[in-house]
Formats: structure tokens, sequence, C-alpha cells
């Protein structure tokens, strides 16, 4: 994480069904210095989206689905074209989010953790 | 029109069922036999009457006719006998020739049906009267000795001799009219029998020719066919009597009939365990679904505990077993998951000999953990077909690791490529798994391809369940052999469109 040491971390929204599961992921996630909002549904999402606090990575539990009970993934691409998301899916899934960057749903969070810091260091790059 | 009345015509005999056409044949038959005779006794009956009635009068009247004539002359006779001779005896038999004459006259005078006959008798009685009246004056004149006056008289009665004789001819001739005419209508009375006898001959060729035709066509050939089938007599070897080749195929169908009765129930028996297993796996599946959230929770929790705990060696021990346990949980979840999803593939060209490259290069810290070997017999690589790689890696992932389980500590899998012909699905590409583990019991290896099936305290049972779907879903077929309980070989059998191999059927 040395690219990211002169200027302020990212702000993630971390998606996720499982309260203890997005707990433990905020914790982890803040432990390393970004700024982290978390979301329970769907409808949660769309509100941390949308307020004021910017948010540069979703990390978007695959099973969230939308208020109308599909997947998440296409309203977020046409509402939020730059917004980068990784799915945080399960093994064997059939995930929506294709061109998305997926991990592996599993008890190791770290790869989690590497695959957040590479998207925005990408992003970082790209600006 | 005609077209019109064709069609009704066979519209009509498809109506009449094939009972109808038999009975109105037969009855046709009976009918003819009976009316034809019924027509010729009656016509034989009415020849006869006419012989014995007709025809016997008119030869007795014919008869008579001619006596009378003969009488006549001999009257004619006895006097001139007398006239030559002066002797009474010929007056004697010349009476006794009238008497006969009378008698003659009296039997052709009793048939009065003829009116012309009756007439023409008639007329015969009336100049006879005269002739004999004038025969009894001119022999008064000869017994009175006045013989020129009778030579007189008995000369003009030569005209009266003449006319009667002449009515006799013309007697004589009606009645001979009257046989010819009886003869005529006794020919035709005959030609008429022949007819109706030819007639009904024809008829009954004919009805009898259609009834045949019927029989054989319509009821002996179906019997036949039934009895024999279309392809021959080989259904029925060795009978000669369609009727019992049809009894004995009849028992054959009773037998075939209770054996799908039978196949049915098991059928039945067999669907509704499907079905119940069925629902016990959509019901699991949901399970399944509701704990992988907690549990990956707590695999997150163990993880990062992990991290920060200071443990002592037997704290550490049960530290790892709550995480190999919660582990082995997380694998019985992941592999029902996997058994329970839709089928999906995503089918493309790819050779089994690449699979089983990639396979075995995934697998192979795990093989050297097994301390297990794998050997691939490979000729050359095998064809192309359309199958989803990553199903057939995941199949051929789960035969390997289920051989190293069976294979306690350690040994040799071996893996053989074959391509071939097996009748009726045509060419195939077969992989086959072959382990030196214990091997299956034999009361065991109907029962390995069955869900939640296992023999390993840490298996889901399911590991070879999704190999068979796998396997099937890609129009294949899997099998298992353990000769002797001595190694197993697992065999994924797959069809493709290409060259030819070894020939099986």
């Amino acid at each position: 994480m040395e690219h990211c040491v002169n200027r302020p971390k990212a702000t993630l929204c971390i998606a996720e069904r499982n309260a203890n599961i997005r707990e433990l992921l905020r914790r982890e996630f803040a432990r390393e210095g970004y700024g982290v909002v978390t979301a329970g549904s769907g409808a949660e999402v769309l509100m941390r989206l949308a307020s004021p606090v910017g948010v540069d990575l979703l990390v978007l539990d695959d099973e969230i689905a939308d208020p109308d009970g599909g997947s998440l993934v296409p309203l977020l691409t046409r509402l939020y074209p730059e917004l980068a998301v990784v799915l945080h899916v399960y093994a064997g899934a059939d995930a929506a989010g294709q061109g998305l960057r997926q991990v592996e749903k599993g008890g190791d969070f770290e790869r989690l953790k590497a695959v957040v810091g590479e998207v925005l260091g990408a992003q970082a790059q790209a600006k | 029109m005609p077209n019109a009345a064709a069609a009704s015509g066979k519209s009509l005999t498809a109506r009449l069922g094939l009972r109808a056409r038999v009975y109105l044949l037969l009855g046709g038959l009976l009918l003819v036999n009976m009316v034809g005779p019924v027509i010729m006794i009656l016509y034989a009956s009415m020849a006869r009457d006419l012989y014995t009635t007709t025809a016997d009068k008119d030869l007795a009247a014919l008869t008579a006719a001619h006596e009378l004539e003969n009488a006549l002359l001999n009257q004619k006779g006895y006097a001139t006998y007398y006239y030559l001779s002066q002797d009474p005896v010929w007056l004697a038999k010349l009476d006794e020739s009238r008497r006969a004459f009378e008698l003659w006259l009296d039997r052709i005078g009793e048939d009065r049906i003829n009116p012309e006959a009756a007439a023409l008798v008639e007329d015969i009685a009336l100049a006879y009267r005269r002739y004999a009246d004038a025969k009894d004056g001119v022999i008064a004149l000869y017994r009175q000795d006045r013989a020129d006056d009778a030579k007189k008289q008995h000369w003009a009665l030569r005209e009266d001799f003449d006319g009667l004789r002449e009515r006799c001819d013309r007697y004589k001739a009606y009645y001979r009219e009257r046989m010819r005419h009886t003869s005529q209508v006794y020919l035709e009375r005959t030609d008429l029998v022949m007819g109706v006898a030819v007639m009904g001959v024809v008829l009954n060729a004919s009805l009898g020719f259609f009834l045949a035709y019927v029989l054989v066509g319509q009821i002996l050939d179906p019997i036949r066919r039934l009895a024999w089938g279309d392809a021959g007599k080989d259904v029925a070897a060795g009978l000669s009597d369609e009727v019992k080749a049809i009894g004995q195929k009849f028992r054959d169908l009773e037998k075939d009939v209770d054996q799908a009765h039978l196949d049915l129930e098991q059928s039945r028996d067999h669907l509704m365990q499907s079905e119940k297993l069925a629902m016990a796996g959509k019901l699991a599946a949901g399970v399944a679904h509701t704990i992988r959230n907690p549990l990956t929770s707590v695999k997150m929790r163990l993880f990062s505990l992990e991290r920060g705990l200071k443990l002592d060696a037997s704290q550490q021990e049960d530290f790892e077993v709550i995480a190999e346990e919660i582990g082995h949980i997380d694998t019985i979840v992941r592999n029902f998951l996997e058994f329970a999803r839709p089928p999906k593939l995503v089918a493309q060209p790819v050779s089994l000999s690449a699979v089983v490259d990639t396979t075995l290069t995934l697998l192979r810290h795990r093989l050297e953990s097994y301390d297990v070997t794998v050997t691939v017999d490979r000729a050359r690589r095998l064809p192309e077909i359309n199958a989803d790689p990553d199903q057939l890696k995941e199949a051929l992932v789960n035969l390997v690791l289920n051989a190293c389980e069976a294979m306690v500590e350690g040994g040799s899998i071996s893996i053989r490529e074959e391509t071939g012909v097996i009748e009726p699905y045509g060419r195939v590409v077969a992989l086959r798994v072959s382990d030196d583990g214990p091997g299956i019991p034999p009361a065991l290896l109907d029962r390995v391809f069955q869900p939640f099936f296992t023999t390993k305290g840490e298996g889901s049972g399911l590991g070879l369940a999704i190999v068979r779907r796998i396997v099937e879903e890609h129009g294949g077929w899997i099998t298992v052999m353990s000769p002797e309980t001595r190694g197993t070989t697992f065999t994924m059998v797959f069809p493709y469109e290409g060259e030819r191999g070894w020939h099986r059927s």
C-alpha cells in the first residue's frame, strides 16, 4: 500500500447480507485505514451511494438483490458506470457481474483485501 | 356420376362390417341353393303333369280316332261281303263293328274340356248316325231282294263314308297338332329348368368365389399375419395352425403384459423413491444454502482469531480440529450445492487429454500429499468432443481424489485414454481411472453412485454422484469395476463423431 501513503485512503462501501461478516470486513478494512460505510441490502447500497460521502469502491455480496429482487449489478453499472466494484461470491455461484473483479468468499479475507488494493491502485493510476 | 356411384358403392362396402359381408354372402349362397332346386322341382313336376295328363289324353284320343277309322272301314267291308255272299254272318260282324265304333265314339266324347275337339266329335257322331241309318236302309233293300235299288243306294253311300273318314282324319290331325304343341311346351320348360340350373351354378360359383375372397383376404390372411407376423414364421415356429399360433402369441402377450405390469409397478416405486429423494434434495439444498452464510462468517472469524492467538499445544490442537471440522462442513455444503445446482453446460470443443493434463497439474500438490503417483496411458491425444471442460475437470478431480482417499497409504493411479465404437451409440472416447487400492466389495458396487453413499468418515457421499451427473449431462455414462476386490476402475464414456478405434456391441 505504499502508493497510497501520501494521500487519504479511499472510502469503501461494504455490502454484505450477513451482519457478522459485514462487521468483520468493516473492522478489517477500517484497520487498513480505509473509510468504510456498510450496507445490508440493495436499498441500503443505493442509499449509501447516493449520500454526499463519496464511495470509491463497492465490495458487493453477490447475493444482495436490488429492491425488485433481481441482481443489483445491472442497476449499479447503469447508475454508476465509473464505480469500482468487487464482487464477493461463493465458489461455483453463477455470478451476474460479468467483467467485474470477483473474489471467492471464504474464510481467508486477505485475498479480498489484496484485490481491493489492486483495483484502487489501478484506478489511481488511471486518474 | 359413375365415379360418384363407385364411391357410394365403396362407402357402402366400407360401412358393411366383415361379419355383415360374410353373413350376406352365406345368405346369398343359401338362397341360391334353396331357390334353385325349388324352381327345378316345380318345373319338373309341371313337366311330369304335362305328360301324365295332356300327353296321355292326346295319345288316347289319337288311338281312338284310329280305331274309329278302322271300325268304319270294317263296316264298309262287312256290308259289301253280305251283298256278295248273302251270308247273315257278315251282318253279325257288322253289328259288332258298329258297337266298337260307338264305344270308341263314347270314349272320345268324354273329353268335353276341349271345345274344338268336342265339336269335331259331335260332327263325327251326327255324320255316323246318318251313315249308319242309310246303311241300314241298303241292307233292308238287300233283304227284300231289291238288289238294284240297294246297289244304287249302296253306291251313293260312298260319299257319306268319305266324308265320315275325312272327319276322323281331321280329328286325328287335331290331336297330332296338340301333341306337337305339348312336346314344344315340354321342351321350352326343360330349357327353362336348364337355364335356371346354369344360372344357379354361375351364382353359386360367384358367391362362393366372393366368400372365399372374403375368408382368405379378410379373415385367414390377417389371422396368419397376426399369428406369424409380417416378418415370417419365426414367432411361432413349429405351429402349422394359425389359430394355435395366435393362442401361443396371446399367451406370450399375457406374459408380456404381466411383466410390463410388474415393471410398471417397479417403475412407480422407483419414481416415488426418486420424487422423495428429489424433495429431500430440495430441502437439503435450501438448508445448505442457508448454512453457507453463517459458516463463512465462522470461517472468517476463525481466520481472524488464528492471527492473534497465542495457544499452548493442546489448545492449538483443539483449534486445528475445529478449523478442520468446519472445513469438512464447508466441503459437504459446497458439494451438496454443486450437486443440487441445475445443469448448465458451457460446451466447447475440447480433448479429454487436455482435461487430464490440466487436472493433474491442478492436483500435483494434493497427489504428493497423498503419496500417489499417476501414470497416463495415451497412444495419442484423444479427439475433441463438444463438452464443458470445467465440468469434466471437476469429474476427473473427484475420481482421482476418490482413488487417493481409497488408497490409505499411497499407491498408484493409472489413467487410460481410449477411442472406439459401441453399438448402438457409435464412436466413443473413454477415460479409465484405475487405482490399486483395496477395491469395492461387490455388494456395494451398485451403490457407489448413489447420492449420500459414502464409506469414508469425512465424505459428503456426493463426489461420485456428481461425477455421474456430469458424465450423463454430456450424453455419456460411467461404469465401475472392482475385480476380486483388488483395485477399482472407473470408466467414463462419451459419444463423439470421429475416427474409428475398437468395436464392441
